[in-house]
């Protein structure tokens, strides 16, 4: 009987431990969102950090698009062909890649290269006491720290997105018309008929930007409320990864939902 | 709280989890003089220094500042007070990413409109007078463990302090750093009118420095005065302490239960 009570009272201090997390990290994003005002001083953090955290991860998003798109290609083809339907390779790489794998795969190395980064550098700076010594000279670290490391992930995913795409298309080119042999104008031809703006890039920026969003959030929150040892610093970002990846892949299904059902 | 008083603690209550790290403790510290935190390890000494400058709230109790209430301050007024108070960390807390200059100018930019021009004159004063002005370019991993506390003092000094909190600023300095240290605080503490608080083990160094101590120990203040009158001290703790006796009032032994029956608990 105490046994079970005892597992009731764990199960509900758990619940009550999560929504307090979910609490703090609002109020660390508000914080981060509300604390931009002196455009002066933080746009060249901002700046920055999107170099930091975007421009530093172009090489995994262009050599990641680039191979995701020729193995596409290589795979399109081979189901294609069987039913002599080659030609539509352009359209099948470009909506596979805008609606779905450019701001998933994007998103998930965002997670993985930028996101444990941002999480492990505050964490860092915390367990050195680098945010009390702000605190103690007047200035706050959500505005110096936390804010310009957001809004970088939060710009950064799309244009990052909208690259890997670009360069999944051109990988699948490399193979399917350069090495295959299909013809170049029936590729881009087919892809320009197939693919429309508003439903297929647009939805797929819009995607981005929510995996930005959320991913960029869980980064830089995960850094700030980190135990401040080498321990935590470890723990806070392998949960910036693990929880950044389960977000994305459940929020694309939801926004697929959405998409689909014509909002 | 005493005309004369920086710093007032009013009966303060402080615990972390189901442990008591401040009991109802209550002191004032003196405008303008050097005043030394002492006692045991975990006593809460670098707390307090916490307390002070409210980067933690007590459970119950006051602490004044300048005759303002820290506890009761929003986030706005407590960093108008912070840029009266300086801190020196015990891991010097510098920016890696940042060289000693910028170190320095870092708290002048983020809270004054001051011209680069005017802040560059500054930084140059501060560092000159802790004696690394030649070391304006370095960065922090190309300093060794005495020059990095001595940039860390300049950067605490950067905005002209009322307050100098140290925390532990002694800490694995060679006698050499510690001289240099011990120099430029009352150098500092003389030219600069500041109330220095220091949070230290070290006795000697600290009872040859300060003018008044106060030495914590389980949650309570067990002892304050001049260094000469806590060395004739009779309060058992505060004796266990100043000579260092590895076991008396405060237990070499964590609590524990009886040690015989621990060793044959699984026979």
């Amino acid at each position: 009987m105490f046994n079970c009570l005892n597992r009731i009272q764990s199960l509900g201090a758990s619940v009550l431990r999560f929504i307090q997390r979910i609490g703090h990290a609002g109020l660390v994003l508000f914080g981060a969102i509300i604390h931009t005002s002196n455009l002066r001083k933080s746009f060249p953090l901002l700046i920055q950090q999107i170099y930091v955290v975007g421009f530093l991860s172009l090489p995994i998003i262009v050599v990641a698009g680039s191979f995701i798109g020729m193995v596409l290609a290589l795979q399109g083809y081979n189901i294609l062909d069987k039913f002599a339907a080659s030609d539509e390779l352009g359209p099948l790489v470009a909506l596979s890649v805008a609606r779905e794998l450019g701001p998933v795969v994007t998103g998930l190395l965002f997670a993985g290269r930028a996101g444990s980064s941002l999480t492990a550098e505050i964490g860092l700076m915390k367990a050195t006491d680098q945010l009390s010594s702000m605190e103690l000279m007047a200035v706050d670290p959500l505005r110096r720290v936390v804010s310009p490391r957001f809004w970088a992930g939060f710009y950064s995913m799309p244009m990052l997105t909208i690259i890997f795409s670009m360069f999944a298309v051109f990988g699948a080119y490399a193979v399917g018309v350069q090495w295959i042999g299909l013809d170049q104008g029936s590729f881009w031809s087919n892809m320009q008929a197939s693919v429309d703006f508003r439903i297929d890039i647009l939805n797929g920026i819009i995607k981005s930007i929510v995996f930005g969003f959320f991913s960029t959030w869980i980064a830089v929150y995960q850094g700030y409320a980190c135990v401040p040892t080498s321990e935590g610093i470890s723990h806070a970002t392998t949960r910036t990864v693990v929880f950044s990846s389960l977000m994305i892949l459940g929020l694309d299904f939801v926004l697929t939902a959405m998409m689909m059902g014509g909002w | 709280m005493s005309s004369d008083s920086c710093i007032s603690i009013t009966n303060i209550n402080f615990s972390r989890g189901s442990r008591k790290i401040f009991d109802d403790v209550s002191f004032n510290i003196p405008r303008g003089g050097i005043v030394g935190i002492m006692g045991p390890s975990g006593t809460g000494k670098t707390t307090l220094l916490r307390l002070i400058s409210g980067q933690i709230l007590p459970d119950s109790g006051h602490i004044y500042f300048n005759h303002t209430d820290v506890t009761t301050l929003s986030r706005s007024g407590l960093y108008k007070i912070r840029k009266k108070m300086g801190m020196m960390f015990q891991s010097n807390a510098l920016f890696t990413n940042l060289s000693v200059y910028d170190n320095v100018a870092y708290p002048l930019r983020e809270n004054q409109d001051f011209s680069e021009s005017f802040i560059h004159s500054l930084v140059l004063m501060k560092l000159q007078a802790v004696g690394l002005r030649g070391a304006r370019d370095l960065m922090p991993s190309d300093l060794s463990g005495g020059m990095a506390r001595r940039v860390a003092l300049a950067r605490a000094i950067a905005m002209d302090p009322e307050l100098i909190l140290y925390d532990e600023p002694f800490t694995g300095q060679d006698p050499i750093s510690v001289g240099m240290i011990v120099k430029l605080m009352r150098l500092l503490n003389k030219s600069a009118n500041m109330t220095s608080v220091i949070v230290s083990h070290d006795i000697e160094i600290l009872f040859n420095l300060v003018d008044y101590a106060f030495v914590l120990a389980d949650g309570k203040l067990i002892g304050q005065g001049k260094p000469s009158e806590l060395r004739q001290s009779q309060n058992p703790q505060v004796e266990q302490f100043l000579q260092g006796l590895p076991d008396g009032p405060v237990p070499f032994h964590y609590p524990a239960k009886d040690y015989l029956d621990d060793l044959m608990g699984d026979a």
